[in-house]
């Protein structure tokens, strides 16, 4: 009886592990976040499961969104970004600030600025964003030994 | 009972074995490797020349000034890394080229790091933010490429440096996945520059990491407000060195042990030690 019991517990966790909602990239940062609104304390925690649909607002610090198929994105300090409800073919819409992002190869992760896609594998985009994150190349050639 | 006794308290001993099992040995492992040039060395590849140390000095800050030509600030340089995961970086390597010429192109150093510098600092940091001071204490040693041949000149052909290997271990610093800086201060001893050494990783024929991550270029720290920080403003491209046209990824070898999986992994982790354990313990009672 307990075996069958044991069995079924067994079952049912596997099931609900099966097919839960799995996130599509983790989110870490060295300060404090929002995430779909809710304020999030690092407290130590080195990562955070990052679901589709969810909207990020980077604080102070810099967030970087390390997606499932290798592809990352860093979000400036007081940026905004929101996933679409996509696994598959998840889309990461700037809507605030700046962020740099490179793909992975063979990615499936669509990248916009305010709606309008944005092309290529390893860009920043972005008008506002934290100036490290904007680089021009220098202002003047510098000397090499 | 006594058998079911030793086996309730090899629990904890298990669980200990199977969190060493996660977390990987405590010395670390090469988390990024941008290592010297083996290829396209010096004057003889031509326009294929793939090693280069570019000096440090000042320029216009844009953040502070107009540039072009606006009021110049030190720079020191450095570059990004990437992590696959939270890591603890134990030590950093980097690669600097002296001052004083050798005595051809395999000769010996003539003096040290240490002589030309009154302090060299490692800064660490995640991209896009102020980086931390994390510390001034090194080794040093002369290396050179293939074991064989120090650094050509790029303005003097002819004139050959020695390269040093200089490592900051000891280091204790949690860094999270994902894109990474490091940076190397230099406080000068009269009127020497430190030269951090780069190369292009699509020409090296060495292992370089960065080919597939960030092949861009070393990038310009200049110091901010919050305590002299440093923080990346530009990004070297091709041609922003005089007599140097191709790529310039600095060279870093970095150490560091992955730090224990995300919380999800845990909480899956005690849910079973758990069922393990109610397990074992209703198997007691029952004897």
């Amino acid at each position: 009886m307990r075996r069958t019991f044991y069995i079924c517990v067994m079952v049912v966790a596997v099931g609900v592990c099966a097919f839960a909602r799995q996130p599509i990239a983790t989110i870490s940062s060295s300060s404090s976040f929002e995430l779909d609104g809710s304020l999030v304390n690092i407290g130590g925690v080195p990562a955070w499961p990052l679901m589709p649909g969810a909207r990020v607002a980077a604080k102070s610090s810099p967030v970087v969104i390390a997606m499932r198929d290798g592809s990352r994105i860093t979000i400036a300090a007081n940026s905004q970004i929101q996933f679409d409800s996509s696994v598959t073919s998840p889309s990461a819409n700037l809507i605030a600030g700046s962020m740099q992002f490179t793909l992975a190869s063979g990615s499936n992760l669509r990248i916009l600025q305010g709606g309008t896609p944005v092309n290529g594998r390893s860009s920043s985009v972005g008008s506002q964003g934290d100036r490290a994150l904007l680089r021009p190349p220098p202002p003047s050639k510098i000397s090499a030994r | 009972m006594l058998s079911t006794k030793i086996r309730w308290n090899a629990v904890p001993i298990l669980f200990l074995l199977a969190s060493s099992a996660l977390v990987p040995m405590a010395s670390g492992t090469n988390v990024w490797t941008n290592a010297l040039p083996t290829t396209n060395l010096n004057s003889a590849a031509g326009s294929n020349r793939s090693n280069v140390a570019p000096l440090y000095g000042s320029m216009c800050d844009a953040n502070i000034s107009t540039c072009p030509g606006g009021t110049n600030a030190p720079y020191i340089l450095g570059d990004q890394f990437n992590l696959t995961g939270p890591t603890n970086i134990s030590q950093v390597t980097v690669f600097e080229v002296g001052n004083v010429a050798t005595d051809g192109a395999s000769g010996v150093s003539p003096d040290t790091p240490a002589d030309e510098f009154s302090a060299i600092t490692l800064y660490l940091g995640a991209d896009g933010s102020s980086l931390a001071n994390i510390s001034s204490s090194y080794s040093a040693f002369q290396v050179q490429y293939n074991f064989s041949t120090n650094y050509e000149s790029i303005g003097s052909p002819g004139t050959f440096y020695p390269i040093f290997a200089i490592t900051f271990s000891g280091l204790n610093v949690n860094l999270l996945g994902g894109l990474n800086d490091f940076a190397i201060g230099a406080t000068p001893i009269g009127g020497n520059v430190f030269a951090l050494h780069a190369s292009d990783p699509l020409l090296s024929g060495a292992e370089e990491d960065s080919s597939t991550v960030t092949p861009n270029g070393f990038l310009y720290y200049f110091y901010d407000g919050s305590g002299g920080a440093p923080i990346a403003t530009y990004q070297y491209t091709p041609g922003s060195i005089n007599g140097y046209n191709n790529n310039a990824d600095a060279n870093v070898l970095i150490v560091g042990t992955a730090i224990t999986p995300e919380p999800s992994t845990f909480g899956l982790f005690g849910m079973g030690l758990a069922a393990v354990c109610l397990g074992l313990r209703r198997r007691a009672h029952r004897v």
